[in-house]
């Protein structure tokens, strides 16, 4: 079985953020990591390979960083990858990134699988995968929480809100987006990095693939927004401050 | 000097942040009371490589640069010492006398057990009359047939309670002593005439234990001379140089250990309210957070210099390692005192890692050449001719 992995690296949520010029994030102060729900992925496709055989590609689109955390997913047991390195894809918006991760899937060939993470922790659009699925016109399923495959027969459980699970059969070559918790993510072991370093790492242009996508969105501009501080500790003994508190829910925030 | 560090060595650093936030910190407080790692837990330091960090790659291990290795070491002391101190031994005392003087057949049999974890090893050299004056041990081995006969104990010897093999040192000479009188052993255990005696009940390092080995008419091959044939009485040069390379990871445990004390120290700072504010506010507790920082960068900087300058030279770094133990292993004593006062009472209790790191630390100005005898080292290399 030949899966590709799509892996975005992306800032530890922990980090201090701070915009500049209202456009980006200063990065000097930011350590990157893989997406979380992403190493889920990793794990997810590195298990079948061990029940089924095959190999582990890994597609990323990011600046030169990012090979750290491909490298990673090579520590953890990933075969090779595939770095499209390109400003011109940096600075498009999720349309491009798919249609490029499109692309270089393409080129692997013969792909039966391709896993991504449900969303990304920093821009959170959890659309890659889904826009992918329908550029490369395969079926597709988001939150996969469980995975078992019989032949071509996939057999899944998709989470839904409240933890409920529904269980959908569906057939590769399919896309899935895998949930956070479907299963253990290995830790990349220091032998498996001293390994990672001579692993096949294929480095691309937009162009080497053929595309220049435009995106479908303008960026305006990023901030954090100010929190409004509007709590209100009312006095006094229980009975009068129960009777004062029904008033307000009642006039003042008309809730009741 | 340029420190840019290699891409492999940045993941492995990360790798370790991991395990220690998601393992090993978790259950430092249950080791703590315990006084025991869980066997668990050593199965996933061995599986993530970490007994092999320095040993050669052809032996199965990293064959980590000296900087890579104080870097992993560094970032492994962030938690209970207890962890870093199971897998020094294998990657310091235990292993590195065979590195730097076995024999490739002795190299080929013990290495790759030790660098996989699955055999752990120790270092016995201290005994009653001997510790910083460590020519003056009275073990002693003579020469019976195809047999050493090992008589003597040393005491203090990190690991010697879980170590399948131990490098021990004895007397083959007694006049020439360290000029050419004392030999290296590999004694494994199980040898005849060789126990271990209880632990030591010490201020810290729980879950981590020091015991006497002892020798009673143990009998050793003469295979298990380390160097073979060649290398009698040669020991006490062994002995040096592996403890040459020791100090810089002990450095390297004292700088990690006081950075943790300074991120902790840091965010109580900023949560702990006294007069209406928080601690950090005070330009009191100001001051000892930038001292403590001021030091630990001073510290990292000579660590790294000199890890850098060691992997340049080969092992030839006498002064500059004793100087980083002395002044890091120092410095980390200073940083903990500063942590347990901005911690207040609370830093006295238990309950604050603060306490454990204060007394933890304590020790690395003691094990591996205490602060004196780096200091004689350092002046016997300024006054040389
Ligand atoms: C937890 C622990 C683990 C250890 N692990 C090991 C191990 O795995 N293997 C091993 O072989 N040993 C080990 N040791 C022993 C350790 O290396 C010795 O304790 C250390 O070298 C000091 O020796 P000592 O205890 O005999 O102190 P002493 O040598 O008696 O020193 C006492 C004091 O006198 C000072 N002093 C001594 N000589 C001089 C001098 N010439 N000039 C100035 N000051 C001097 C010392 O600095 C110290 O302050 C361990 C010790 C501990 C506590």
């Amino acid at each position: 079985m030949k899966i590709a992995v799509c892996l975005k690296q992306v800032p530890d949520m922990e980090s201090k953020f701070k915009i500049v010029d209202g456009k980006k994030i200063d990065e000097s102060q930011i350590a990157f990591k893989i997406n979380d729900f992403d190493n889920y992925a990793v794990e997810a496709a590195l298990q079948l390979k061990e029940k089924l055989g095959g190999e582990v590609v890994i597609v990323t689109c990011g600046p030169d960083r990012a090979s750290k955390d491909i490298r990673q997913a090579f520590a953890m047991g990933a075969d090779w990858g595939i770095h499209v390195n390109d400003p011109a894809v940096e600075s498009g918006d999720n349309f491009v990134v798919a249609s490029v991760l499109q692309k270089a899937i393409e080129t692997i060939g013969g792909v039966d699988l391709v896993l991504t993470g449900v969303q990304a922790e920093d821009d959170q659009a959890a659309v890659t995968g889904v826009m992918l699925a329908d550029l490369m016109g395969l079926p597709h399923c988001t939150n996969v929480k469980k995975l078992e495959i019989n032949g071509n027969n996939l057999t899944v459980n998709r989470e839904l809100e409240g933890g409920f699970n529904e269980v959908i059969e569906m057939s590769a070559p399919a896309v899935l987006s895998i949930q956070s918790g479907i299963n253990e993510p290995r830790y990349p072991t220091l032998p498996g990095i001293m390994k990672a370093k001579k692993k096949r790492l294929d480095v691309k242009k937009g162009a080497d693939l053929g595309v220049s996508p435009k995106s479908k969105t303008d960026f305006i501009k990023m901030f954090f927004p100010v929190s409004e501080h509007k709590a209100e500790i009312i006095q006094g003994d229980p009975a009068t401050a129960a009777a004062k508190l029904i008033e307000k829910l009642k006039t003042e925030a008309k809730v009741i | 000097m340029d420190f840019s560090v290699p891409q492999e060595i940045t993941m492995m650093v990360e790798t370790i942040r991991n395990f220690v936030k998601k393992d090993l910190d978790p259950i430092s407080q249950q080791v703590e009371e315990e006084d025991h790692i869980p066997e668990e837990i050593v199965e996933k330091m061995r599986g993530l490589g970490l007994f092999g960090l320095s040993i050669p790659e052809e032996y199965g291990g990293l064959g980590l640069s000296m900087l890579g290795e104080v870097m992993v070491q560094e970032e492994i002391a962030k938690t209970n010492g207890c962890f870093r101190s199971r897998i020094s031994t294998n990657n310091g005392l235990g292993s590195q006398g065979l590195i730097l003087s076995g024999t490739e057949e002795q190299k080929k049999r013990y290495l790759p057990k030790i660098a996989s974890g699955e055999w752990t090893a120790c270092f016995g050299l201290t005994e009653p009359e001997a510790g910083s004056d460590a020519a003056n041990i009275q073990t002693t081995a003579v020469l019976k047939g195809d047999h050493w006969i090992l008589n003597g104990t040393k005491i203090f010897i990190t690991n010697a309670d879980c170590a399948q093999v131990a490098t021990v040192f004895a007397l083959t000479d007694r006049q020439k002593r360290a000029k050419g009188g004392i030999t290296a052993f590999l004694v494994e255990k199980g040898t005849p005439g060789f126990s271990v005696g209880k632990p030591e009940k010490k201020m810290g390092l729980r879950g981590n234990h020091t015991n006497e080995l002892i020798f009673d008419d143990c009998t050793v091959p003469k295979a298990n001379v380390i160097g073979g044939d060649a290398m009698i009485g040669q020991g006490f040069r062994i002995a040096m140089q592996v403890l040459d390379k020791g100090r810089m990871t002990i450095a390297a445990s004292a700088v990690g250990a006081a950075q943790k004390l300074l991120d902790i120290s840091i965010e109580h700072a900023k949560t702990r309210v006294q007069f209406g504010a928080p601690l950090a506010k005070l330009q009191a507790i100001q001051f000892m957070l930038a001292d403590m920082a001021t030091q630990i960068y001073a510290a990292r900087q000579m660590l790294y210099h000199a890890a850098c300058l060691r992997d340049q030279r080969g092992t030839s770094v006498i002064m500059e390692a004793s100087m980083t133990k002395l002044f890091c292993t120092e410095m980390a004593g200073r940083v903990a005192d500063m942590a347990v006062q901005i911690f207040g009472g609370m830093g006295y209790t238990k309950d604050c890692p603060a306490e454990r790191f204060y007394r933890d630390l304590r020790l690395t100005r003691i094990y591996e050449g205490t602060s004196e005898i780096q200091r004689v080292v350092i002046a016997r290399e300024l006054l040389k001719d």
